[in-house]
């Protein structure tokens, strides 16, 4: 009977042990297979190739589908409750031209479409292209895994290309008869234009879907031109009920639904979003397929804003993220930055290699490995979350056996001259805070708050804010160069 | 100021048409209108973002004028000097000078979102950086009885108002406001829920499980259990339950490792674990040994499924997950 009762009084907990137990659930597989539809031509086509892979109209790239998903493209096909809810933007292509979208529907619905334009009145009286309003159709895909059950997961998928740099765009998604709210979003400047930019870095909403609502109110009144998340957006990646969470977290009368769908959502796999298809499949990120990489290339990928160059690592397991295939890219990538297009250049994964306190601290096997690579390309900052507070490094450069060596900076801990890299961690937008230390060595400036990161780059010169969730100053420096 | 410096250079995105040229005046224009409102010059910071706008209203800047435009609008009641009071408040290093200083200015604020916010900021403060729970409580009581709160700002309010109930210690009266307001979803319910529990159920599961332990013990020590009955209490599929009963706490612990400090916890864990899986197993073998009535092992056998509770309860509970469990309940699925 004890023994009975052994197995019910932790049943529950076994089960999620079982689920923790095995990160590579869900996991998307690796490769991107051959892709079958070349360009469609140079017109933007509004109907997608019969086949997946397959590169959207107007599109330089192409768009893989994970492995775990069943896909498909769009049709006139509406479901029971086809109103799109989770809409949210980012960047598979150039920022300049493109934008994607992804959303959420019933899963009998296979409408996929977008319209867009420049007028905010036509494109919501519009149910079909025509005057100032386009469309454009993409694939959906229905996916489930161990922990939803019988429950299964419909979202959606669209590639907008061939758009204006820095102009405001507005759009819908869905399909006749259930079509989203209006929303706006904005394309980036020109690469290497000095126009000024405003980017977010949040991390670790985890656990608690009323915080991470919180800190977005916070963020969105920041006016962002898009948010970099540096991993954990949910306790199990495979658990789509967080996953909604996620998406459509509240606190009070402000919700983030549709709050992403405004701004580009940039995200990296942290640990317990173990590259679920729940994660690969619901975000579009850019997917340059380099060898040994999972995900259809979204694990790992870098992409230029304005003159901002941006670096996207998967640091989980530890085998990828000091595995040849991440490094060789990395290195490849910033070998091919041009400094005098995009002089910043930005880093992001979830692992901290500098980290005084929490439950982590500093990952030295990882910094063994990306900070020899960092250092010879004068990367500038790199953003990690994993332990939950906020902390910033002294500017260091060079390394003696596995520590780093502090460089040269001016107040406030700022680099000279990109005398060395900053490295920042910034975490918990909604899980559960760690006890900060600033004791080690590399430590400039930390606090165990709730918190995020506002980067204004503009030209030469780059604007550092961290703010506590009140919206008082935490952390801040102005770095010229 | 640098980036105000820093506009009129030219990149090669920028040319000389006359495109290029509105684009860095729109540039220069909300550069000066960001640099307004870091002096609180809040008129003159509208009126140069809605020059910003007018420039080229359908750039990217341009969405960012209107949005400091609309953050701007909701924020000038009494002509922008309540505004003025927090925006200073909050960026003085907080003290309790600095916030009772606030505190007076908040009393002559018109109604309006200033207010509020700045009731709002004066609790998060006294809570988070001042550690005044007291402090804190009034403030964020005055604006959950303020009579123009949204329904968001009142949630705030209440859960604020529970945070620093549980900071005084009172996880009861913590419960008791938020069941009040009708937030028995709010994260902060589920932790107060854990917390009150702790209060009683904690030292309740110690009690139980020390009992157990010992009066395990002094029965295996009464029964003189030898070498083979100890070799049959750990048999292997006992101690397959034994690890089964560990792994899912120490799994939690080593692979979500979500609270600082883990390694006392995880010692705790394992030792409650341990222990009673051990003494349920010697438990059992003695009552099976001495060929005890059906009755008499049923009652040994609920006294340590008992105790396995109580061990299984305080490892969740003491891995931060009580509150989690909690808090999924509570959830709509
Ligand atoms: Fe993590």
């Amino acid at each position: 009977m004890n023994r009975i009762m052994t197995l019910v009084g932790v049943a529950g907990l076994g089960l999620v042990a079982v689920a923790v137990g095995c990160e590579t659930t869900g996991l998307v597989g690796g490769g991107a297979g051959g892709a079958l539809a070349a360009s469609e031509g140079a017109g933007c086509l509004d109907a997608p190739p019969a086949g997946l892979p397959y590169q959207p109209g107007c599109c330089d790239h192409t768009v893989y589908v994970p492995d775990g998903v069943e896909a498909g493209f769009s049709s006139a096909v509406l479901g029971a409750n086809p109103i799109p809810d989770h809409v949210h933007a980012s960047w598979a292509g150039p920022t300049p031209s493109s934008f994607a979208v992804n959303w959420r529907t019933d899963n009998g619905t296979l409408a996929t479409e977008l319209l867009y334009g420049t007028s905010e009145a036509d494109v919501q009286a519009a149910s079909a292209p025509g005057g100032t309003v386009k469309r454009v159709t993409g694939h959906h895909m229905l996916y489930g895994s161990l922990l939803d059950g019988a429950q299964r997961t419909r979202v959606h998928e669209v590639h907008v290309c061939g758009l204006d740099a820095s102009k405001v765009y507005y759009y819908k998604v869905g399909g006749p008869g259930a079509w989203s709210p209006v929303y706006d979003f904005a394309t980036g400047p020109a690469i290497g234009a000095t126009e000024s930019f405003k980017f977010a870095v949040t991390g670790d909403s985890r656990d608690d879907p009323t915080t991470w609502a919180e800190v977005q109110q916070a963020v969105a009144a920041q006016a962002i031109d898009f948010q970099l998340f540096s991993g954990d957006a949910v306790v199990i990646g495979q658990n789509q009920a967080e996953w909604n969470g996620f998406f459509a977290a509240s606190s009070g009368g402000f919700s983030t639904e549709g709050l992403f769908a405004t701004s580009a959502f940039m995200v990296v796999n942290g640990n317990h979003d173990a590259l679920s298809v729940n994660y690969v499949a619901q975000f579009a990120m850019p997917q340059d397929v380099s060898p040994g990489e999972l995900a259809q290339g979204e694990e790992w990928y870098s992409f230029d804003y304005g003159n901002a160059h941006f670096v996207a690592l998967n640091d989980t397991p530890a085998a990828t993220a000091t595995g040849q295939p991440q490094v060789d890219w990395l290195r490849a990538d910033l070998a091919a930055v041009d400094r005098q297009k995009t002089p910043w250049i930005f880093a992001m994964h979830h692992r901290p290699t500098y980290s005084c306190g929490g439950s982590h601290g500093s990952d030295v096997a990882l910094r063994s490995v990306y900070q020899p690579i960092f250092d010879q390309y004068r990367v500038d900052v790199v953003f990690s979350g994993h332990d939950h507070f906020y902390e910033r490094s002294v500017p260091i450069r060079g390394m003696q056996g596995t520590e780093g060596q502090i460089a040269a900076s001016g107040p406030n801990a700022v680099p000279v001259s990109e005398s060395g890299t900053l490295y920042v961690v910034a975490a918990g937008a909604g899980a559960p805070l760690y006890g900060v230390d600033t004791s080690c060595y590399f430590v400039h400036t930390g606090e165990s708050e709730r918190n995020f990161v506002i980067v204004t780059v503009q030209d030469r010169t780059l604007q550092y804010r961290a703010l506590r969730l009140n919206g008082t100053l935490l952390d801040q420096f102005d770095y010229t160069k | 100021m640098v980036l105000a410096l820093a506009t009129l250079a030219s990149g090669p995105g920028a040319g000389t048409s006359a495109a290029g040229d509105r684009a860095e005046e729109q540039q220069v224009l909300l550069s000066r209108a960001a640099e307004a409102e870091l002096g609180h010059g809040w008129v003159a910071a509208g009126a140069l973002y809605r020059q910003a706008e007018a420039v080229l209203p359908e750039s990217r800047l341009a969405r960012r004028a209107r949005a400091r435009l609309e953050w701007l609008a909701a924020h000038a009641e009494g002509d922008f000097a309540p505004l003025t009071a927090l925006a200073s408040a909050m960026a003085a290093e907080p003290t309790h000078a600095v916030l009772a200083d606030l505190e007076r200015a908040v009393e002559g604020f018109p109604d309006g979102r200033v207010r509020r916010e700045a009731l709002a900021f004066l609790g998060d403060t006294y809570l988070r950086r001042l550690s005044d729970p007291v402090r804190a409580l009034a403030a964020y009581r005055r604006l959950a009885e303020l009579s123009d709160v949204t329904e968001g700002e009142r949630q705030l309010a209440v859960s604020g108002a529970a945070l620093a109930a549980l900071a005084l210690g009172e996880p009861a009266r913590s419960v008791a406001l938020l069941d009040e307001a009708g937030l028995t979803r709010r994260p902060e319910h589920a932790l107060a829920l854990a917390e009150r529990w702790a209060e009683v159920g904690a030292p309740f599961c110690y009690a139980l499980l020390g009992l157990f332990c010992a009066t395990t013990f002094v029965f295996a020590g009464r029964y003189a259990l030898g070498r083979a009955a100890l070799r049959r209490a750990f048999a292997p599929g006992r101690l397959a339950v034994a690890a089964y009963a560990l792994a899912a706490p120490v799994a939690l612990l080593l692979l979500y490792d979500d609270d600082s400090g883990y390694e006392w916890r995880l010692a705790l864990v394992l030792g409650a674990a341990g222990l009673v899986v051990a003494t349920s197993a010697l438990g059992a073998e003695g009552a099976l040994r001495r060929g005890w009535s059906a009755r008499r092992r049923a009652v040994l056998g609920a006294a340590s499924s008992l105790a396995v509770c109580a061990a299984a309860l305080l490892a969740v509970h003491h891995t931060g997950w009580l509150f989690r469990l909690i808090k999924a309940a509570g959830e709509r699925p």
